[in-house]
């Protein structure tokens, strides 16, 4: 064991998170963040020497997913998810574990673009042109992504109400790379 | 003074949320929602959300260990590739020389046969001594610090070739990789003491054979030479006797088996 600091392993957290906001699945993120890796090492020659060692992951990561999901099995396996992700009823948050629980819940049934945009830039901290350039959207493209996720997320607060789930049709537009 | 609100737009809002924004333009939202308190509550919400949110997705589960070997495993072969492209560097120079001879005197397997001054070297020693005489001249130019170890391992994952073990007290002055049509060559130079400068020159020569170390004489620097299978190992030295350098190169060999 080395007491050095591992640029890779102090990135598995955000990558877990990551796969976890594209995929909403946990045994599929862990499966995702492994390929990732192994994927990464084989490409390795493609990072170059002081380059943005999270980005190139993380778009590996990305990558891997894409690729994962042109299936339209795994879609089908991601729609029964979020399924189980909806609560049935929301009831007044009573403590904080709760209430964390529920925003999770309402992030998760957010639009993929949007999931993604948004736990790229404010959990992630990644900045726009960084996230745009993952995504291979324009910038405004993004920002606006985030905007509506925050939106969003402020209509599950405010209304208490519950957040619909939406109809996952197509799902990620893969072709807008 | 009156500030500019109306150029405040809702994606400045998301930016300032975002942390988007360097301190001229934060300035100028903070100044917009000091005025605005609708606007200023909301922004506070999405502040608050956006905490919220991170703390949601705090890691709850341990990283599973095979992720964690696949990340160490990956960090270690970055942390490999980058040492080793800080020893190597490609070489035109030595590249051109050792490619023209090799092209120019078609690829035969090395002959075993007795030398003799007159006659031209042997291509590959013609390729090291040219190769030789490059880093010479280039070696007092370098402004790189100087690299005071070889990792053979890495060496052979990125050549293919196995290097012998060199006398742990020899100096190591420089390392290049070059290319050439069989696959890449090495060349290493070292300060070895009584032999002085001495380079040793790895080389793929197209063919197999095995030659068992021997000495000639190029231009006042004595030359050992071996082959082990496909890879040709040259050594030369500026001072010494030949000996002595045939020596060097029969107990290099003998690490090689």
């Amino acid at each position: 064991m080395t007491t050095k600091p591992d640029p890779i392993l102090d990135q598995l957290p955000a990558l877990r998170r990551y796969a976890l906001a594209l995929s909403r699945d946990e045994g599929e993120a862990d499966d995702l963040v492994q390929e990732a890796l192994l994927r990464g090492h084989e490409n390795r020659r493609s990072f170059r020497a002081g380059g943005n060692l999270r980005g190139w992951l993380f778009s590996i990561l990305r990558n891997v997913f894409l690729d994962r999901n042109r299936s339209r099995r795994a879609e089908r396996k991601r729609e029964e998810a979020v399924a189980a992700y909806a609560p049935d009823v929301i009831e007044a948050p009573q403590d904080h574990a709760l209430r964390l629980a529920q925003l999770r819940q309402a992030f998760m049934i957010l639009p993929d673009d949007q999931r993604e945009a948004l736990l790229l830039v404010a959990i992630e901290g990644l900045t726009y042109s960084e996230v745009a350039a993952l995504a291979g959207v324009p910038v405004g493209t993004l920002m606006s992504r985030v905007g509506r996720a925050r939106a969003r997320l402020r209509e599950f607060e405010e209304g208490g109400a519950r957040p619909r789930p939406l109809k996952l049709v197509g799902g990620r537009d893969a072709a807008g790379k | 003074m009156q500030p500019a609100s109306d150029a405040i737009s809702e994606l400045d809002l998301n930016a300032y949320v975002d942390d988007q924004l360097d301190d001229w333009q934060r300035l100028r939202v903070e100044e917009y929602l000091s005025h605005q308190p609708e606007a200023a509550a909301r922004v506070m919400q999405d502040l608050h959300l956006r905490r919220e949110l991170r703390l949601a997705f705090a890691p709850g589960r341990d990283t599973p260990g095979t992720q964690r070997a696949a990340a160490t495993r990956l960090s270690r072969a970055l942390r490999r590739d980058q040492r080793l492209r800080g020893v190597i560097r490609l070489v035109p120079v030595a590249a051109l020389v050792l490619a023209g001879w090799l092209a120019n005197e078609g690829l035969g397997p090395l002959s075993v046969g007795r030398v003799v001054a007159s006659q031209p070297p042997h291509p590959v020693i013609a390729a090291a001594l040219s190769a030789r005489e490059a880093s010479i001249i280039r070696l007092p130019m370098r402004s790189q610090p100087q690299i005071h170890e070889l990792d053979p391992a890495e060496l052979r994952a990125a050549t293919g070739i196995l290097l012998p073990r060199f006398d742990r007290a020899w100096e190591i002055r420089d390392a290049q990789v070059f290319p050439s049509p069989q696959g890449p060559g090495i060349e290493i130079v070292f300060d070895a003491g009584e032999l002085g400068r001495l380079t040793h020159f790895a080389v793929r020569t197209g063919s197999f054979a095995v030659t068992l170390p021997h000495l000639e004489t190029h231009r006042g620097d004595n030359v050992a030479w071996f082959q082990i299978g496909e890879t040709a190992h040259v050594l030369i030295s500026d001072r010494g006797d030949g000996a002595a350098l045939l020596k060097v190169a029969e107990n290099l060999s003998s690490t090689l088996y």
